[in-house]
């Protein structure tokens, strides 16, 4: 019986075939296997909402300083914070979880431009970034750096003003943190007096005491941790499962060479590099959230 | 051409397709719909290499074509899952 058990994990040298965890029927399970994994986590949020989510720790003055940086780096002015467009975006945030959808436009067809005008922020151009489920505030820059039309906002020289919503709750059942990102130019240049004395970018890292108060204010607020991380979980999955099979593979090759065995298989060599290919995705490709 | 040679060149044909769907999985790591069509991508281009290496050696059954559809299969499911989450 133990020696009829090894050949779960090594080919056999008699009926010249793969491990059992190899053969085509336990191929098939793992397929069937990874199709329930994804049904568990879109339904579980349905009746445990906020146990699953993706944790965070992201502050609205890492992502002005960061933002700023690269304008910095593309010669562009720094923006300044305005209060009524992170208020604009305060109320955009909530407005996504209330009624649980991540747009631009909400399904009742209010526009980013009607928060703002909301808050009496008359503009002459305004634009806006979203992102969602990310780890970090500098994550979310780079995202927004690397998509062409969030970077066309990012770095616009035509805009003036910036205001920053990042605001944690339930969406769809996962817990997470919604990042709003408004930018604006003031149809009336005196608009602009009551952030005439705004600290630059570099001065913000050295003295967060003179941060404008909004930045301040929701820094508390910008964390979740949820029971259940699905970025950690699926890296692990990643690599457990990833790990047992590249395992599998390599047991493959050595037995089959140590003992002479001619099976008549596909490649295990190649099923190892795209394998290989697979974990990588998982690891280092595969982005940590969503933007709009 | 010999045999050694055959493979070798088949062989280095993957890795350079593997290698490339790597980098293109890189180059559009924030755009999810990019990753999930190259992704679909690198599974064909794998089954259909495995396919068409086992045919020019003489070797292809229908078990063998199965096996590189089933992990072609099974990898696309993983980072399917993975960026749908």
């Amino acid at each position: 019986m133990p020696a009829q058990f090894i050949y779960h994990f090594l080919p056999h040298p008699h009926k010249k075939e793969r491990a059992k965890l190899l053969s085509h029927k336990a191929l098939s399970v793992y397929c069937l296997a990874v199709l329930v994994l994804f049904a568990f986590f879109k339904i579980a949020p349905r009746f445990l909402p906020g146990v699953l989510g993706y944790a965070s720790n992201i502050n609205t003055k890492d992502l002005f300083v960061y933002a700023n940086k690269e304008r910095g780096k593309a010669g562009l002015n720094d923006l300044k914070i305005n209060d009524s467009l992170s208020k604009a975006a305060q109320n955009k945030a909530k407005d996504m979880f209330a009624n649980g959808y991540w747009a631009h436009v909400s399904p009742d067809g209010t526009e980013p431009w009607d928060f703002i005008l909301a808050q009496n922020y008359d503009y002459s151009r305004a634009g806006e970034n979203l992102a969602k489920n990310f780890n970090s505030s500098k994550e979310v820059v780079e995202a927004w750096y690397q998509s062409p039309s969030h970077r066309e906002n990012l770095l616009n020289k035509n805009y003036t003003d910036v205001g920053y919503a990042v605001v944690d709750g339930v969406l769809d059942g996962y817990e997470t943190t919604l990042v709003v990102q408004f930018f604006g130019t003031p149809r009336n240049p005196s608009y602009l007096a009551a952030v005439d004395t705004e600290p630059t970018a570099a001065q913000v890292v050295k003295n967060p005491v003179e941060l404008p108060s909004v930045l301040n204010s929701s820094l508390p607020k910008a964390s979740t941790v949820p029971t259940i991380d699905i970025a950690f979980l699926s890296r692990t999955f990643a690599v457990v499962f990833g790990g047992y099979l590249g395992l599998l593979l390599l047991l493959d090759i050595w037995y089959s060479k140590l003992k002479g065995i001619p099976k008549f298989t596909g490649h295990t060599f190649a099923h190892f590099a795209f394998l290989l290919l697979a974990v990588f995705g998982m690891w280092f490709a595969l982005a940590p959230g969503k933007i709009l | 051409m010999n045999d050694k040679e055959r493979h070798l060149l088949h062989y280095l044909i993957l890795v350079l397709g593997l290698i490339l769907f790597a980098l293109l999985l890189i180059f559009f790591k924030h755009n999810t719909l990019i990753q999930l069509l190259v992704t679909g991508l690198c599974s064909v281009f794998y089954a259909s290499w495995g396919i068409m290496h086992h045919a020019v050696e003489n070797r292809l059954t229908k078990a063998i074509a199965f096996e590189y559809i089933l992990i072609g299969g099974f990898v696309f499911l993983v980072i399917f899952t993975a960026l749908n989450l």
